[in-house]
């Protein structure tokens, strides 16, 4: 079930009539039940796996409360093995067999390590990550335990954002969970901004871009160095848009519920440098992998060598963390090679200087997007080798200059900073509010006519599902 | 409120004021619906669009033509395939009396949209031709605009099905979401009209410049494994055994039918390394196929051309994994013209 499907919008229309008629525990037993229902729309066995993984965490969270020393810790150790063990089962299990027997293979053995059919049930790695901060929260006593069964497992399964987050830390969420919601017209009105312009991001720039990027990429040798170049710009666009738009849909639905969800996406684009685009680019995750993985392996502390090894292996981990590939490992390992150099380069600057010229700070945009662009080419190729002859393909320049040149990608960027550039400006997503009425009401009727004039035939998945 | 009660209205307490904005955005949407969305000429904006190429046929074809002996209708397949100056040579009729009505991506249900709109002309042809896919009749492809800009009410309900369905009844009502690509094309081409059609062939065909292929095609041009497999999964892409094409096709034929026209439905045959891939990838999907064939009333004769072999061609004869060059394609109109014939010996 989609956000952005007619099934949805009946769904929560009725989630929500039902909502503001109940109770805080009411609302409380009903968003609980309608979000496993939620998950198990796409395939209700692994409904068990998320339950097995709420009953484990809740019980360990309990058990945490009373103990000290190294019963807390063997708790939490056990909390972070049957989340891992859970991720590594379904999502990792098949990669580091296929990566053993080729080893093997190259070293003369020819074992054939049997691999898992199963498929990777959808948002695993939001839910795990989450339940995983949740016990680590209450270790280091930044939180304290949920005794109310049904609010921590609506605190795992919260439909908005369980199956591609944003992914929420224990204190931003359980609290809110705990008490009373109260929903004022604010609330509603940007909500209801939010969720119009998820749908744009989502329906009118990727959906409308999937088609062509897909066409690109399965067949980069056919394709112009141009018509690479574009194919490369339009899943830039198309990655962001997915995933930003799903995130301003759920955060909208939230809101609405008054439920506030962390911000996800900070117009990440318009990024100076590769730090400052990790500040901006699923701000969830990166908090998550630096709280979580980057300090406790040390952090900023140390010789500066200790430093750029937590810096690699916390983009490393977090390549893996989008896929099992070696793809995404590369994709991460250039992430933390490019922080790593904006450090060295960078230095302290980082902090001493607040701001730079124009031409220097358009110099500084170029030279991060075209990191972050080329980047993408792992993100987005099937295999390592498709990766590199697209890249290839792109160097060896051949073809003419516009040769294949479409107008989507054009379309869908002057989309992409009528919804950004405000927010850009005002820092706050609900930017256009302050508008004057009749301009918001043009630009929210030329946004529907965009969401259903681009909009393709068929509905795509979100990307970020398949994480 | 008793203690017991699960029932609060405290979660949203406050009024909630006239959304201004939302009321002038509702009030442009409605221009649109009533002042662009329901315009007729928006669908011909775009001549080369998916949506004008049976208004194209009738304004280039249809109307300028002289009495038509037969009609050949279905997709590319048919388009580029059915030669009408094979056909007309091979009958003995004046080759401009053989309307090669085909357009790309073509379904019956546009075969239909076309006869009806131009019946009192076409009724005087004496036989028409069908050509169908082997991928369900374009079934996977959803609904096209031709839909959307010609099926009414009952056609959308009794024609369609599943979310097909739903889709072109919300869009009856809602004009603005039918008319989505018009509108898109009209928006996009800043209000200059966009090129006009496609230029004839002097043996009939009107096909796109890259489809004329003179022919044989060397062997190693033919497409590889790889590229036919693309096209698999792009013809298979929403697989659903559906009949819904099929029940638009008995539609077409019982109309002809009523006006006396012979009928004839081909099975255009693709290369047999397609059909291979497609039995691979899809197990089921040609077996199904054949049982919708077999099930297929009010057609005088179905010729079941499964693939190049049964056609009688080598691979040589196409120049893709399912469209001919012009030495296929003129040697497969010469088998319809048998086919053909016979039909018309069959006329009373």
């Amino acid at each position: 079930m989609l956000f952005n499907t007619g099934q949805f919008a009946l769904f929560f229309l009725l989630v929500y009539t039902l909502y503001l008629r109940l109770n805080h525990r009411a609302q409380n037993v009903m968003l609980l039940l309608v979000s496993w229902y939620f998950y198990a729309c796409w395939n209700w066995r692994f409904l068990f796996l998320l339950l097995a993984s709420t009953v484990i965490d809740y019980c360990i969270g309990l058990a945490m409360e009373h103990r000290e020393g190294h019963q807390r810790r063997r708790l939490v150790t056990a909390s972070i093995v049957v989340n891992l063990g859970i991720l590594g089962c379904f999502k990792y299990f098949n990669f580091f067999v296929d990566s053993a027997n080729a080893v093997l293979h190259g070293l003369g053995f020819h074992p054939h390590l049997p691999v898992l059919n199963v498929v990777l049930p959808v948002g695993i790695s939001f839910y795990t990550f989450q339940a995983m901060a949740y016990t680590i929260d209450i270790y280091r006593r930044d939180a304290a335990p949920c005794r109310d069964f049904v609010t921590f497992a609506l605190y795992v399964a919260y439909f908005p954002h369980l199956v591609a987050g944003p992914i929420q830390r224990t204190h931003d969420l359980l609290p809110q969970l705990a008490v009373p919601r109260r929903v004022t017209a604010a609330m509603l009105r940007s909500g209801a901004l939010l969720i119009l312009i998820g749908m744009v991001r989502k329906v009118a720039i990727a959906d409308m871009l999937a088609g062509q990027v897909d066409a690109v990429f399965s067949d980069p040798g056919g394709q112009s160095s141009f018509q690479l170049l574009q194919g490369l710009l339009m899943f830039a666009l198309q990655v962001y848009g997915d995933f930003a738009g799903y995130t301003d849909m759920a955060r909208g639905i939230s809101r609405m519920m008054g439920i506030e969800l962390i911000e996800n996406f900070r117009q990440p684009y318009l990024a100076t440098d590769i730090t400052d685009f990790w500040r901006r680019w699923h701000i969830s995750l990166s908090r998550w992998l630096r709280d979580y993985l980057y300090i406790p392996l040390g952090g900023n502390r140390g010789p500066t060598w200790f430093v750029y090894r937590n810096l690699m292996l916390t983009m490393l981990l977090g390549g893996l963390w989008h896929g099992a590939s070696w793809n995404f490992v590369i994709w991460g390992g250039i992430q933390g090679i490019a922080l790593a150099v904006h450090r060295a380069v960078a230095g302290d600057r980082r902090k001493t200087v607040p701001s730079r010229s124009r031409p220097r700070q358009l110099l500084c945009w170029a030279g991060t997007m075209a990191v972050v662009g080329l980047s993408w080419v792992f993100f987005r190729a099937h295999t390592l080798e498709g990766a590199i002859s697209y890249l290839g393909g792109i160097l060896h320049w051949h073809g003419g200059l516009l040769q294949g040149f479409r107008r989507e990608p054009l379309y869908a960027l002057v989309l992409l900073l009528l919804v950004d550039l405000p927010q850009h400006r005002q820092s706050r997503p609900e930017a256009m509010h302050s508008w004057p009425t009749w301009i918001r009401g043009v630009v929210y009727a030329l946004l529907v006519l965009a969401i259903i004039t681009l909009r393709p035939n068929v509905n795509a998945p979100f990307i970020y599902f398949q994480f | 409120m008793p203690r017991s009660s699960i029932f609060s209205s405290e979660t949203l307490a406050e009024r909630i004021p006239i959304p201004h904005a939302g009321l002038v955005a509702v009030a442009l949407l409605v221009l649109v619906e009533f002042g662009l969305a329901r315009q007729d000429w928006l669908w011909n904006w775009d001549a080369k669009g998916e949506a004008a190429p049976l208004w194209r046929l009738q304004r280039d074809l249809i109307d300028p033509s002289p009495a038509p002996t037969v009609l050949l209708f279905g997709s590319s397949r048919a388009q580029i395939d059915l030669v009408p100056a094979v056909l007309a040579a091979e009958l003995g009729v004046a080759q401009a009396s053989v309307y090669n009505l085909a357009i790309s991506a073509g379904t019956p249900f546009d075969a239909w949209v076309v006869y009806r709109e131009s019946r009192a002309k076409l009724r005087q042809a004496m036989v028409a031709v069908i050509g169908i896919d082997n991928w369900h009749v374009n079934a996977g492809f959803g609904v096209n605009p031709r839909d959307r800009r010609y099926a009414d009410l009952p056609t959308r309900w009794r024609l369609f099905d599943g979310g097909n369905r739903l889709s072109l009844l919300t869009g009856y009502f809602w004009r603005t979401c039918d008319a989505q690509q018009p509108l898109r094309q009209f928006a996009t081409s800043l209000g200059r009209r966009l090129p006009a059609s496609l230029p004839e062939l002097p043996d009939g065909r009107r096909i796109p410049e890259s489809s004329h292929i003179p022919g044989p095609t060397p062997h190693v041009e033919l497409p590889s494994e790889l590229q036919l497999l693309s096209v698999v999964q792009a013809h298979y892409v929403n697989y659903r055994a559906s009949d819904f094409r099929f029940r638009q096709l008995e539609q077409f034929l019982a109309l002809a039918k009523a006006d006396g026209l012979r009928t004839v439905v081909v099975t255009m045959p693709p290369t047999r390394p397609y059909l291979d891939l497609v039995e691979q990838r899809r197990p089921g999907a040609l077996a199904w196929f054949d049982r919708a064939v077999d099930g297929i009333r009010g057609a005088d004769r179905v010729w079941r051309c499964r693939d190049n072999l049964a056609a009688g061609l080598a691979l040589e004869a196409y120049y893709d994994g399912g469209h001919m060059n012009d030495v296929g394609a003129a040697a497969f109109s010469r088998s319809l013209a048998a086919v053909v014939l016979s039909e018309l010996a069959a006329r009373p």
